[in-house]
């Protein structure tokens, strides 16, 4: 079965093949450029696919399904393959524009970080009804973050777009971007939609919690960070709609990449908490956040 | 089938020149009477454009067909002009050099702006007009027919027709689109009523805006433009008014003056509640205070930006050019060998049905004589055989040499041959 690295370096080619296709000018080369870019990305994909199915399928065969995944390693290549997958859906429609610039390093990154950092324990401790919730958990904060991801490069891609705009239109355009109003609408339902999952996942990780350890620990540094990130967001998700519409834009990728940033260091708190390293913890500091973030 | 043309081009005819030549659509049928009248066995198609004069001439024989100097000569006599005028500016091609051209033409890879899309239409309409009148043939429908498939196959194999090239078609296909997924929900003024005004709301409207008001400084003119595309027209006073509600703005206005200034624009934009406000400032002097552009969520593009566009466009399409000539040069190929093919295998069957005619001649003229009238049912089929034999031996050298030439001129002349041996009319 492909290992992580395998479609590392095929996404990696893609990228390269990314940047490539700003340098050319000739048309015909372009189309090529796409063309195999596309053909590399969908075998990228496919390996990538064929990873997670292979773990899957061992976690059946032990009897623990998706439960299998179960180190931060894991999640985060569940996590690029999420972005993937909407990478496939954006190129479905929009093949000509250069929308990888901006995921594949996302994806890469994220690939990146789990193959060199492979973690050996799982994360936290659980009974049957507790990993029911940790599942939910896992999956809704995974979701979140993938949104909250996806909203970052739509920003940045806002950014980049209005910025190419205001030059002359003589100079070469570089980027071909999706136009400013797709990226605004995606940059929206992007703080929408990671509003309700870390919602989701905040709920869900307290009824973990109080099912597994009978009271909530409020004052633990992940917990903390990913309240503060579900408040952020849901005061984003406020701000983008009163926002006065002049500059709303702007103002959507700005709360985009903020987001994001929050995000990074709430991830970043949680992965290094005592929870993240799968050892039993003492009991005055047990956290849902042994569930996984 | 043979095949001759003469023709003159903005590529190498001055438009004095051109204008003296060309044909009206009053002139058309009368031109083809006249040529029918002199050379009432051949076929034709005129197609005048302003870019082009074109006459194509066909005959299933090559003999029949007039020469270079006929047609310069028929030219001249129509236009009552001097026929070196003629002879020094129109070219002459036959056979496939004349089919490559069509082909070309057609296409749209001769025209002046490549991929223009006008052409096609009217090479197809100037083939339909000598079709309904009944001065074209076998030769003109298999070539005219076969160049509208080398259109279509033009169009749809490389993406010549693709890139617009024209200013108001950039500016809503290739710029507006930057902004907008779509333009039916936005509010969309036009200013100006003239002529780009005009061509750029055919291409908002064609790409789905529906929310447009056109002001004029003539309110008449705007009624008038605005009733035409059932939009709505306003008064130039409400011009501030209008841009703060506006989410783009067209401007084509013949104003000496700038319409809209910085400072105007800055007391507009303090009032509006939309979004990003696109201006495509058309009109020459602009419309807009090149200064606007540094407002922020304000976009302004001016002709020049869009002009730079449509000549990146047009290099575009340009890059396209060999492959929809390797297109044509198959197609060339493709209709030539079929002609070639078509009249040896006229030939063949001419030759057999001939030997046909003779053999039964021949036998019923035998079998009505008494001594034959004695034999048997089986010694006439013999003689019958012994008969078709003789015949398949005497035509299997003539037929096997044309199936098997190994040129297409070679199997020509060789058909060209036989028709005129055997007397095959």
């Amino acid at each position: 079965m492909p290992n992580a690295s395998c479609f590392l370096i095929a996404y990696l080619l893609v990228l390269l093949i990314e940047g490539l296709r700003l340098a050319v000018t000739r048309e015909s080369w372009r189309e090529w450029l796409t063309r195999l870019s596309l053909l590399l990305f969908v075998m990228a994909w496919m390996t990538h696919t064929l990873y997670l199915a292979d773990v899957v399928i061992q976690g059946f065969s032990q009897q623990q399904g998706l439960r299998y995944l179960k180190t931060w390693a894991d999640w985060s290549i569940v996590a690029a393959w999420m972005i993937a997958l909407a990478y496939s859906m954006m190129l479905w429609r929009r093949s000509d524009k250069q929308i990888g610039i901006f995921l594949l390093p996302l994806i890469l990154i994220l690939v990146a970080l789990a193959v060199i950092f492979p973690s050996e324990g799982p994360i936290g401790r659980a009974n049957s009804t507790v990993s029911f919730w940790r599942m939910v958990h896992s999956l809704a904060m995974l979701l979140g973050t993938m949104l909250v991801t996806l909203g970052f490069a739509f920003g940045v891609m806002y950014f980049v777009h209005a910025w190419k705009l205001k030059q002359s239109l003589t100079r070469r355009w570089m980027f071909r971007l999706p136009s400013l109003e797709y990226l605004q609408s995606m940059g929206r339902s992007c703080i929408l939609g990671s509003a309700a999952a870390i919602g989701f996942g905040v709920v869900s990780g307290a009824i973990m919690n109080f099912t597994r350890d009978g009271f909530v620990a409020w004052s633990d540094r992940g917990i903390v960070l990913t309240t503060a990130l579900f408040i952020w967001l849901c005061i984003a998700a406020v701000a983008q709609k009163i926002s006065s519409h002049r500059g709303k834009g702007e103002w959507i990728a700005a709360l985009n990449i903020l987001s994001f940033a929050i995000v990074v260091a709430a991830l970043s708190a949680v992965v290094t908490a005592p929870h993240g390293d799968g050892k039993p913890l003492q009991d005055a500091t047990v956290s849902w956040h042994r569930g996984g973030a | 089938m043979k095949l001759r043309m003469i023709g003159c081009s903005h590529h190498d005819t001055p438009l004095e020149i051109r204008e003296q030549v060309a044909f009206s659509s009053e002139q058309l049928t009368p031109a083809l009477v006249n040529y029918k009248e002199r050379y009432p066995d051949t076929e034709a198609v005129l197609l005048s454009t302003c870019n082009r004069v074109e006459l194509y001439c066909g005959s299933l024989e090559s003999e029949r067909l007039p020469s270079a100097q006929d047609l310069e000569l028929f030219i001249a006599d129509f236009h009552r002009i001097s026929p070196k005028l003629v002879q020094e500016n129109f070219k002459v091609r036959q056979d496939g050099p004349a089919v490559e051209h069509l082909f070309s033409v057609v296409s749209s890879i001769d025209s002046l702006v490549v991929g223009e899309s006008q052409i096609s239409a009217q090479v197809r309409s100037a083939y339909e007009r000598s079709k309904a009148e009944g001065f074209a043939g076998p030769v003109m429908h298999s070539l005219f027919q076969h160049a509208n498939q080398v259109s279509k196959r033009v169009t749809t194999e490389t993406e010549i027709h693709r890139r617009r090239i024209s200013v108001p078609s950039v500016a809503v296909s290739e710029v507006a689109s930057e902004f907008y997924e779509r333009f039916d929900d936005k509010k969309i003024l036009v200013i100006g009523s003239g002529e780009m005004g005009v061509e750029t709301l055919v291409y908002l409207i064609d790409a789905g805006a529906k929310n447009i008001d056109i002001v004029n400084r003539s309110y008449e003119r705007a009624q008038k433009v605005a009733e035409q595309f059932q939009l709505r027209a306003q008064p130039w006073d409400l011009l501030d008014a209008l841009l703060v509600g506006a989410d783009l703005v067209v401007s084509t206005t013949g104003a000496p003056e700038p319409i809209v200034t910085e400072v105007q624009l800055r007391q507009i934009l303090s009032k509006r509640t939309r979004g990003n406000l696109l201006v495509l400032d058309l009109a020459v002097p602009r419309d807009f205070e090149p200064s606007i552009a540094r407002l922020p969520s304000v976009y302004l593009y001016s002709v020049d930006d869009l002009q730079s566009v449509c000549q990146r466009n047009e290099s575009f399409r340009r890059q396209q050019l060999p492959k929809a000539r390797k297109i044509i040069d198959e197609e060339v190929q493709r209709i030539i060998a079929d002609w070639n093919l078509r009249l040896s295998g006229d030939t063949i069957r001419a030759l057999k049905e001939q030997a046909i005619l003779i053999r039964d001649a021949e036998l019923q003229r035998l079998m009505s004589k008494q001594p034959m009238k004695e034999l048997s049912q089986e010694a006439h089929q013999e003689i019958q055989q012994a008969v078709d034999r003789v015949i398949n031996k005497l035509l299997h050298g003539p037929l096997q040499s044309l199936r098997e030439a190994p040129h297409e001129d070679h199997r020509e002349s060789l058909a060209s041959s036989i028709r005129r041996l055997f007397k095959l009319g």
